[in-house]
């Protein structure tokens, strides 16, 4: 865990991925059905975050597409808050274990 | 000095009215969502204004009585918690804080996430500026079924028709992570001042405003 008022330590952060499935349905969406299209390896730390999006992405149905935002917490020694979430999703989302399913989006590639 | 609730809710609290001390053993701690801190020591003391609907808090607070006011008040000399003691009932939370606990969460903000409004619908009346229920992590030990944590269980909350997060193929996203939307770029727009460098701040304002950056 990276502490307040320390130099930062690269290796604490899990880092957070984006995740794509060509679908408007939100009802239906299911974990298993995203695919990881970015990651950012040096987050979460600062606010602004940026993604690299693959070029050549397909365009999306005309009701958007779906997008999780996913967070891969690390452990936090004294509040063990973090482990149980990675632990929470490993379990409920076995073939897709880095969705932390934290956030979800109606994205529109262009 | 006297406790003034802020007069926009967009804001939030003062310095001034964040205390920093032990806290005494009067105050309960009381969780929403369960008891796995209840031993853990308190070290700092906060309170927020809230209006009417009660938030779901991440955070420490206390169900203020009027043996612990009156404890507060012999430990905080300087303060006068007469005002707090008429609020306490409906709009004032006291937050405690733990040193040690460091945790906090965040989430990434854009105007085509489920759940920006939330607890409310994104076109409702009411905007939340200030929320972070989006961001509070959601624990194994509570047992959700999918669709409880899948997208944060917000599925039922969607963006505003057409407000999409846009992602240029062959570009670049530019987003905003943060423990609250008001750090974020779906910030309420009359805000002018800078937005934040980090995620959840790390600046010397952490020292007087745990409460904040803690939710």
């Amino acid at each position: 865990m990276n502490t307040y008022g320390q130099p930062v330590d690269n290796s604490k952060f899990g880092g957070t991925a984006l995740a794509i499935a060509y679908t408007s349905d939100v009802a239906s969406l299911q974990p298993n059905d995203m695919t990881i299209i970015s990651v950012n390896y040096n987050s979460v730390w600062e606010r602004e975050i940026v993604y690299d999006i693959p070029a050549g992405l397909p365009p999306c149905p005309p009701g958007g597409c779906l997008c999780t935002w996913n967070w891969i917490h690390q452990s936090s020694s004294l509040e063990g808050y973090a482990n149980e979430i990675v632990s929470l999703m490993g379990q409920r989302a076995p073939t897709c274990p880095s969705l932390t399913g934290s956030t979800t989006f109606y994205t529109d590639v262009r | 000095m006297t406790l003034v609730p802020p007069a926009d809710h967009d804001h939030l609290p003062k310095k001034e009215q964040v205390l920093q001390s032990r806290i005494p053993t009067c105050s309960r701690k009381r969780a929403t969502t369960g008891n796995w801190w209840a031993t853990r020591p308190v070290s700092r003391v906060g309170f927020i204004y809230e209006d009417s609907a009660p938030r779901q808090l991440y955070a420490y607070e206390i169900a203020i009585d009027s043996s612990c006011i009156s404890q507060l008040e012999q430990q905080f000399r300087c303060l006068r918690f007469s005002s707090l003691r008429s609020m306490a009932s409906e709009s004032l939370r006291l937050i405690l804080f733990d040193e040690s606990a460091d945790a906090f969460s965040v989430a990434l903000w854009d105007k085509g996430m489920f759940g920006l409004n939330y607890p409310d619908q994104v076109d409702a009346a009411k905007t939340n500026w200030n929320n972070n229920l989006p961001v509070n992590p959601l624990r194994e030990s509570d047992g959700f079924s999918i669709n409880q944590w899948f997208g944060h269980g917000y599925k039922g909350f969607p963006p505003k028709s057409g407000d999409f997060m846009v992602l240029p193929s062959g570009g670049k996203y530019s987003g905003d992570v943060h423990c609250n939307r008001y750090g974020s770029r779906t910030r309420n727009p009359n805000i002018t001042t800078p937005l934040p460098q980090y995620a959840c701040d790390v600046s010397q304002d952490w020292k007087t405003h745990p409460l904040i950056y803690r939710l």
